[in-house]
């Protein structure tokens, strides 16, 4: 988007509009041409502040405005004169294009004898209303040519210049130019320069140099109007830098026939205001430039629209543009696109216009659609559930930015390790890691929350972590949920860490409850020095690894200057969603109740609860329906290196009600092998 | 006899009542002298039992007892009442908060994109997603941005290689669902998109985007128009106006501006609109032909509309946010407004 700036005065010069301000510019901005300021200026005029669209270069220029007013206003347009005297001298000066491919078009006026000077105030206010600093009366003149026609224009001091020659051409290695704002340019050939016979005097598009400038004392200039290859203007632009008025244009397009309409008008310009007398002759180089046609299909058109626009109606609409309607046949125009609109080179294009110029808004509205139902994905589903869940258990949900700085936490996660992707173009030096952990974020976000007042919070985040693969060029995008967990500050209760860590625990093994995965889950020790080893441990879900979780390490605390300790965990949630199962089915409620007997016993501190639960597993019982653990004890009555175990024991018969002795024996079964395998004693 | 035997009967709970009220022993044991005791009231009426008729006798004389039985035990009762000392019993204080475990929110943006989903849903769209991290061909060449075209100014981008770069807009959701699907489509891609802009209020150099595309034959503007209405009325309001104006985006032709009423002043003008009453909100258009033919579809058959929207201004709108970064903040504070 280019903000081009006119005057309201400047624009009526050319089409005698009858539209207030107002009107002026809701026309304009209905059309794509956007007024995003007005204001007004010491002089009694209007600064207009219009976004250009890229595709519209020609509207870079009063003129190309113009015509869109009088296309959307039906009004005259009235272009300036371009007429001049001439003298009797020639040109001397020898142009030769070497790269015709590159420089379509290139034309040479001489006029000799000017009188540099200042402008007329008319002049300088109406280019520093449209933001451009008055210099002298020939370099303004290109200037103010240039913002009404969109063609840039250069002058250059034709007595500078060496050997009567100029020759558009690619620079040499190794040679060099400094610009009118004073850069030096190594150039090489991949850039095109206007040389003379000694050295390049211009970067062809972008900026004149300085040794060949119009300047106090020039009498005789050389004026530059060309188009050349937008890529070119380009390429050279960004290898320098310079981004200009001039190269924005060419890199857009210029109008072919402009470059000669604005020869002529900024020569007679010069004329009027810097007096000398124009070579009675004139240079252009190039190809002629050919009317180009593109065929309209009226069905077409009505079928992209949803219109039933005639002929008559698509016809007066491009007419309007300066489009020309060569021929037409049955239901099909041959439309002649005028050379300013270099944006318009196939049917869609013009199908645009029609639509541009009719109105979107006349365009009916059609809200009649076929049916067409799409399920939801397991992905959306899978989250959905998830979501719902870790709301409800008082988890908001964090947005962080996937671009981080790379530091040692970074090296937290469950996937982390390897080396991240770099962003070359960083906003700020150091941080240009693509993350492979949502963990450091939630941390960062975790003291912004302290910070702010809030000294717990938990908070979880589900999104995309990045893993370059060897030898691919796209990382794998895997979808994680990070959590970080504290509980809440009680009044009446404040939760150990230790706790913590079997809530999050417990957490994620809610979530592969809830999503109905069933498959076996390996708990097991993990080595993470960002984790507190005694309170982490990483999951399998068969086999593969599915969360990493503790409780911070000190380390980390200490880093970010936590006053609490939370508990992280991260989960693959991409198996998640794999494993689902949000099917449900129903199973028959069982006929007899349950009989529950409880068991306590003492082991050694270094017995697990697993080891317990297989145990009891593993004594055959028949009529065993679920094992329930609900307390661990160390301390009163538990010696030292011990703890107390005590959990429930379900038993129930499919086909009838289980007699007390049953279950008095079963538990008996139990505490033997619990006693024989893992020298349990029963506390009573 | 039974009508002045429940007039008595009245008449003693009041003054029980009374003395219970006043905490009065005196009136209490007067009470019971008068009703209850070996000369009172009631034993009257049972010494009077054998002057009825045998028919009548039985009725009364329970009547009798039950009375007796029932002042007896409410004189006990204040009796007992006086003789402990006056307490106030606990009482529940409605007043106080209510207890209820912690909840939490999505974050407001997933709850945006959820809200537009779900209208887009209604209407057949189906989620599809893309990668973040993506070739340079799918960001621009397929999308009509040819190498040193000048529109790629209009996308600045993070790149990661030559041809590897971060997305700058869900648009390329669009040609990798094409390249793989046959027309009829009909998709709606939200994600993040990223571009190298200096943060501050207004931008952020990570945000969302919610691209979708319908693709049918004989789909045309006049629907793009239409499913963007059923849109902005199901998600602004009803009374949401909406208006389309030309813009330029290179994969779609004839391309649309889109415009909504104000949602804050409904169109009079005010801060939020910047006084013209109207608030741009997506940018839609027209599948360019050039684009059909990068995914292999005929676009003599084929038309279609594409819109894009970004997330975080239409959420900015909705809630009255006016600073871009507390989306990634994540300020719980900010959080459980939502
Ligand atoms: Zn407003």
């Amino acid at each position: 988007m280019f903000i081009m700036k006119i005057t309201y005065n400047w624009l009526k010069e050319y089409c005698d509009f009858g539209l207030t301000r107002k009107e002026l510019a809701e026309t304009l901005t209905s059309a794509g041409m956007v007024v995003a300021g007005m204001r007004a200026t010491p002089d009694g005029d209007y600064i207009l502040e219009i976004e250009i669209t890229s595709n519209r270069p020609d509207c870079l220029g009063v003129i190309g405005i113009a015509r869109e007013v009088a296309a959307l206003t039906r009004s005259p347009l009235k272009l300036p004169p371009l007429e001049h005297a001439t003298g009797k001298k020639t040109v001397e000066v020898k142009v030769a294009v070497e790269e015709p491919e590159l420089c379509p078009r290139y034309t040479a006026r001489v006029i000799y004898g000017v009188k540099i000077g200042t402008s007329p105030l008319w002049l300088q206010e109406r280019l520093e209303a449209v933001g451009l600093r008055p210099i002298n009366n020939v370099v303004d003149i290109t200037n103010y040519v240039l913002m009404e026609w969109s063609q840039p224009l250069h002058a250059f001091d034709l007595d500078k210049l060496t050997g009567e020659e100029i020759i558009v051409r690619r620079a040499m290695a190794g040679e060099r130019i400094e610009t009118i704002d004073g850069t030096k340019c190594d150039l090489n050939p991949e850039v095109l320069v206007i040389a003379d016979a000694a050295r390049p005097v211009a970067l062809a598009g972008v900026m004149g140099g300085k040794d060949t400038e119009v300047h106090e004392g020039t009498c005789n200039i050389l004026l530059e109007s060309a188009k050349f290859k937008p890529a070119t203007v380009r390429r050279t632009a960004k290898r320098f830098g310079l981004k200009t008025e001039s190269s924005y244009r060419f890199e857009r397009g210029v109008d072919m026939e402009g470059v000669e309409l604005a020869s002529r008008r900024a020569t007679a310009l010069i004329l009027q205001l810097a007096g000398g007398e124009a070579a009675k002759d004139s240079i252009d180089v190039g190809m002629k430039w050919n009317k180009k046609v593109v065929s309209l299909r009226l069905p077409r058109l009505n079928v992209i629209l949803g219109t039933s626009l005639k002929e008559e109606a698509v016809g007066d609409i491009l007419g309007r543009l300066a489009f020309e309607i060569k021929e037409k046949k049955e239901d099909r125009l041959e439309v002649g696109v005028p050379s300013f609109r270099g944006d318009v080179t196939e049917e869609i294009d013009l199908v645009e216009e029609v639509a541009r110029i009719y109105g979107y808004n006349n365009i009916p509205t059609n809200t009649s659609l076929s049916i067409q139902v799409n399920p939801k994905s397991r992905q959306e589903l899978v989250e959905e559930r998830v979501r719902g869940l870790l709301a409800g258990w008082g988890f908001f949900e964090a947005i962080t930015y996937s671009i981080v700085e790379s530091n040692e936490v970074s090296r937290i996660g469950l996937f982390s390790g390897g080396e991240p992707l770099r962003i070359r173009n960083p906003l700020r030096v150091g941080e240009d890691c693509l993350r492979q952990t949502l963990l450091g974020n939630l941390l960062k976000a975790k003291r912004l929350n302290q910070d702010h007042g809030t000294p717990r919070v938990k908070l979880y985040e589900l999104s995309k972590v990045y893993l370059p693969v060897e030898g691919q060029k796209l990382p794998i995008e895997k979808t994680c949920l990070g959590l970080l967990y504290e509980e809440g500050l009680s009044l009446v209760k404040e939760q150990t860490a230790k706790e913590a860590f079997y809530t999050v625990k417990g957490i994620i093994e809610g979530l592969l409850s809830a999503l109905g995965i069933k498959g076996n889950i390996h708990w097991e020790a993990v080595e993470n020095p960002f984790l507190d080893s005694a309170h982490s441990c990483k999951a399998r879900l068969e086999g593969e690894p599915l969360a990493i979780l503790g409780e911070a390490a000190e380390g980390i605390v200490r880093a970010y200057d936590l006053r609490s300790v939370p508990c992280l965990a991260e989960i693959d949630f991409d198996l998640l969603v794999e494993k689902a199962d949000l099917t449900s089915t129903f199973r028959k409620l069982p006929l007899y109740p349950a009989i529950d007997r409880d068991i306590a016993i003492v082991v050694d501190e270094g017995v697990t609860w697993a080891q317990i639960e297989s145990c009891v597993r593993g004594a055959g019982l028949e009529f065993l329906e679920k094992i329930e653990f609900f307390d661990l004890y160390r301390g009163k009555q538990v010696p030292p290196g011990k703890k107390s175990i005590a959990f429930r024991i379900h038993f129930r018969a499919p086909d009838r009600t289980l007699r007390k002795e049953e279950a008095d024996s079963a538990r008996g079964i139990i505490i033997n092998e619990l006693t024989k395998k893992l020298g349990a004693v029963v506390r009573q | 006899m039974k009508q002045a035997l429940l007039e008595l009967r009245e008449k003693a709970l009041q003054e029980l009542k009374s003395a219970l009220e006043k905490r009065s022993a005196e009136e209490l044991e007067h009470f019971r002298v008068k009703y209850l005791g070996r000369k009172g009231l009631l034993s009257e009426y049972l010494s009077k039992l054998p002057t009825l008729s045998p028919e009548e006798r039985p009725a009364i004389g329970k009547l009798v007892n039950e009375i007796k039985g029932e002042l007896t035990g409410g004189f006990e009762e204040a009796k007992a009442s006086l003789e402990r000392p006056k307490v106030v019993a606990p009482l529940t204080d409605i007043s106080l908060p209510g207890c209820l475990p912690s909840i939490g929110r999505s974050h407001p943006l997933v709850q945006t994109i959820q809200d537009i989903k779900d209208i887009f849903a209604r209407m057949g769209f189906q989620v599809v997603s893309g990668p973040e991290v993506e070739l340079e061909y799918f960001n621009f060449e397929s999308l009509n941005i040819p190498p040193d075209h000048p529109s790629r100014d209009d996308f600045d981008t993070f790149y990661i290689s030559d041809d590897v770069l971060l997305r700058s807009q869900t648009s390329t959701v669009q040609i990798r669902v094409m390249q793989k699907q046959k027309a009829p489509i009909r998709i709606i891609a939200p994600g993040k998109v990223f571009r190298p802009d200096t943060v501050d209020a207004r931008h952020s150099f990570m945000f969302h985007q919610i691209e979708g595309l319908m693709v049918e034959e004989g789909v045309n503007f006049g629907h793009l128009k239409g499913v963007l209405h059923i849109f902005a009325q199901t998600y602004f309001g009803p009374d949401t106006r909406m208006r389309f104006r030309p813009s330029f985006f290179p994969f779609t032709e004839p391309s649309a501006e889109v415009e909504i009423s104000c949602t804050l002043c409904k169109g009079h003008g005010c801060s939020v609109c910047g006084g013209s009453g109207w608030i741009e909100i997506l940018g839609a258009g027209m599948v360019h032909p050039n684009v059909f033919k990068a995914v292999g579809y005929d676009p003599e058959q084929y038309t279609g509309f594409a819109f894009g929207m970004g997330v975080e201004r239409i959420a900015m709108l909705k809630y009255g946010i006016d600073d871009i970064r507390l989306f990634f903040e994540n300020d719980v504070r900010f959080l459980s407004q939502f």
